[in-house]
């Protein structure tokens, strides 16, 4: 059996009985995930129901306008209460009982029937966020009644309809990609997945080198006739399978939450996954090299440090270098550089948009191909250096 | 008889063997110098020299971990520099603080340097059965290493320095810490090695270990080999009566034990 073969196996017997490890592989990105998506299944559900609240409203006297008013608002999912006064509303509101009231004082109908405007005031606390989606309800039934209103205006005075919105936009989607997925999970689960490539292999890579240094079980290896270039390797080999194992767990999870289709995720989801066979191989073609560039990069690292807590000193500051292009990620589709093919001459944030596409069943080949062209020769060099670093008796023998 | 005893009974020889380092703090710092001396088969050469008298840093030269600012060496008549994988076939290295690896079981762990010195299958099987046997382990051989005591540890340590069977045994401080019956299950296994025609060189700061293990002494102090030779010729040499007196007299610590 190759040296580099023996090495890698035991390294990862070694890895898949730490529960350190097993956690990073495993329990941290399922976890994470689906900690994702209850926290957003949740917050999205929850703002579907702010759309169908209680609004409260200050009726001194009930007319056919304010009852026609209220009617479509109870149309539109939502349920009116009254209140005996804006003092009182105020009041419920600073206390948090009320979220927005509406004060239907007199003139309201007058001023429509007399053919004038009339401004109707909504108490609310600008800090509360479902206030404010109330608010917008509010807005779009008042515009199907200000159509009506207008519109017989119009058709009194014969005029088209159609004139009440003279100019108005007709949104015309053009598919670009083969599927389709929710704009949420196009932005955030290509920095989940990346992020859990690294912290995959971050758990362990202090472990196999400053970890050896420090137990002085590196020198039985160094003294065995393996050459060191193949202990780098065959620790290399190791480390960027928990860097993969720990993708797949993140990308296996969103798929196990989109095919239980719960209740809760169902707003997440409304677009589908657009994640078929086609994008997770496009998806694994960038991560392959990524993950060999972050297991080389980081046995590197490790090679540096006298022991683990330096090591993981070390591995922390290197996380930052991660993160940035991934969290950039999230927010690149609001550039202009999303388009240009530079974003792929950019490690990282390259595999990360390979992912975002893939998201959307959109395969750009070049863009592909220079992912996966770029992470190589990165993590070829990575491999180069941390190979190199094992054959420095003055890194080795920092003890 | 063996191919390196055919062609050269010196197993271990050195020739003004040198290491030398800059430290920060300490500038540039001799850690061996001019070291010269020669090891046959059989026979135990002791390093005796106080901590941090350059021991360790001969033996990982020789042992290729460090490679000599100047000077030569060979092990088994292989240069060390020029044929640092053949060096390493060739020997086997102990140490008390060489930990294990704490989440394999002891069978595993020879199995694996096993491996990695090019043994397999059958013969790999029964060189650790033979060793798990010999050295009283089988009791344990497949919890996990984090479990032992330090005395069973220790055995592993033994069993996995000897899994290839090397020629050339390097010993350092290998009973530092350890309690007065694991040090003497160690002394013995050291001299069950040598009976069987190995060449061990002991690395300690202890004078009995010396006194009963040692053929041939090299007395290093600050880098520096002193004197070598016989316990007796290193008595009639400084004149003292015994060997810890030899020792202080050829470091220059002689003025103070006769005080």
């Amino acid at each position: 059996m190759s040296p580099i073969l023996t090495v890698f196996r035991k390294e990862v017997r070694e890895m898949l009985r730490d529960k350190r490890v097993r956690s990073a592989m495993f329990i941290g990105p399922v976890f994470s995930v689906a900690l994702m998506f209850a926290l957003f299944g949740m917050i999205f559900s929850s703002i579907g129901k702010a759309t169908k609240t209680t609004v409260h409203a200050i009726i001194p006297h009930h007319d056919a306008a304010t009852d026609s008013f209220i009617k479509a608002l109870e149309k539109g999912g939502m349920t009116v209460k009254e209140l005996p006064s804006v003092a009182d509303a105020e009041e419920k509101i600073k206390k948090g009982d009320v979220r927005l009231a509406l004060d239907f004082g007199p003139g309201m109908e007058a001023a429509l029937s007399g053919n004038q405007s009339f401004k109707l005031p909504a108490y609310f606390d600008p800090s509360e966020q479902k206030a404010q989606i109330a608010l917008g309800v509010i807005e779009k039934s008042m515009d199907g009644m200000n159509e009506a209103i207008v519109g017989k205006i119009f058709e009194a005075k014969q005029i088209d309809k159609a004139m009440l919105k003279p100019l108005s936009v007709e949104r015309k989607e053009v598919k670009v990609g083969e599927t389709n997925s929710s704009e949420f999970l196009v932005q955030l689960l290509p920095y989940l997945i990346v992020i859990w490539a690294f912290y995959g292999a971050m758990s362990s890579a202090s472990d196999l080198v400053a970890g050896e240094k420090e137990r002085q079980t590196l020198e039985t290896l160094l003294i065995s006739p393996v050459a060191r270039r193949e202990v780098a390797l065959g620790k290399l080999l190791a480390l960027a399978l928990a860097s993969f194992l720990a993708t797949a767990s993140s990308i296996a999870t969103i798929f196990l939450f989109y095919s239980l289709k719960l209740e809760f995720l169902k707003p997440l989801f409304e677009k589908g996954l657009g994640l078929n066979f086609t994008g997770v191989l496009v998806i694994f073609v960038a991560l392959v090299p990524t993950t060999m560039f972050f297991a080389s990069a980081l046995i590197a690292l490790s090679s540096f440090a006298r022991n683990t807590r330096e090591a993981q000193t070390y591995l922390a500051q290197g996380s930052i270098l991660v993160m940035l292009p991934a969290m950039f990620s999230q927010i690149i589709g609001f550039t202009d550089f999303a388009q240009s093919r530079m974003v792929y001459a950019i490690p990282i944030l390259n595999a990360t948009n390979v992912i975002r596409n893939a998201l959307v069943g959109k395969y750009d080949a070049i863009g592909i191909a220079m992912t996966f062209g770029i992470g190589t020769v990165l993590a070829l060099i990575a491999m180069a250096w941390s190979v190199r670093l094992f054959n420095r008796e003055t890194i080795l023998n920092r003890i | 008889m063996r191919k390196a005893e055919r062609i050269n009974p010196r197993m271990v020889r050195t020739e003004s063997l040198s290491k030398s380092f800059s430290d920060p703090k300490r500038g540039d710092v001799k850690a061996v110098q001019n070291a010269t001396f020669e090891a046959k088969p059989g026979q135990i050469v002791g390093l005796l020299g106080k901590n941090g008298a350059g021991k360790s840093t001969l033996l990982r030269m020789l042992s290729t971990v460090l490679t000599p600012t100047s000077g030569r060496a060979w092990v088994n008549d292989f240069d060390i520099v020029e044929k640092p994988t053949e060096v390493r076939r060739s020997i086997g290295f102990m140490s008390t603080s060489t930990a294990l690896y704490g989440r394999m079981s002891p069978r595993e762990i020879l199995n694996y340097f096993g491996e990695l010195y090019g043994l397999q299958g059958a013969s790999l099987k029964s060189k650790v059965e033979e060793l798990i046997t010999r050295l009283d382990i089988g009791s344990y051989a497949d919890g996990l290493c984090d479990k032992l005591s330090t005395g069973q540890k220790q055995r592993v340590n033994i069993a996995r320095t000897l899994v290839h069977d090397p020629q050339v045994l390097f010993f350092d401080e290998p009973t530092s810490g350890l309690d007065v019956v694991m040090s003497q299950d160690v002394m013995r296994f050291v001299e069950e090695e040598r009976e069987r025609g190995k060449t061990i060189i002991y690395c300690t700061h202890i004078m009995s270990e010396v006194e009963r293990l040692c053929d041939h002494i090299v007395c290093i102090h600050d880098g520096e080999l002193k004197g070598q030779g016989s316990i007796e010729e290193l008595k009639a040499q400084t004149g003292e009566t015994s060997l810890e007196k030899a020792f202080l007299h050829v470091v220059g610590y002689n003025r103070e034990v006769v005080a």
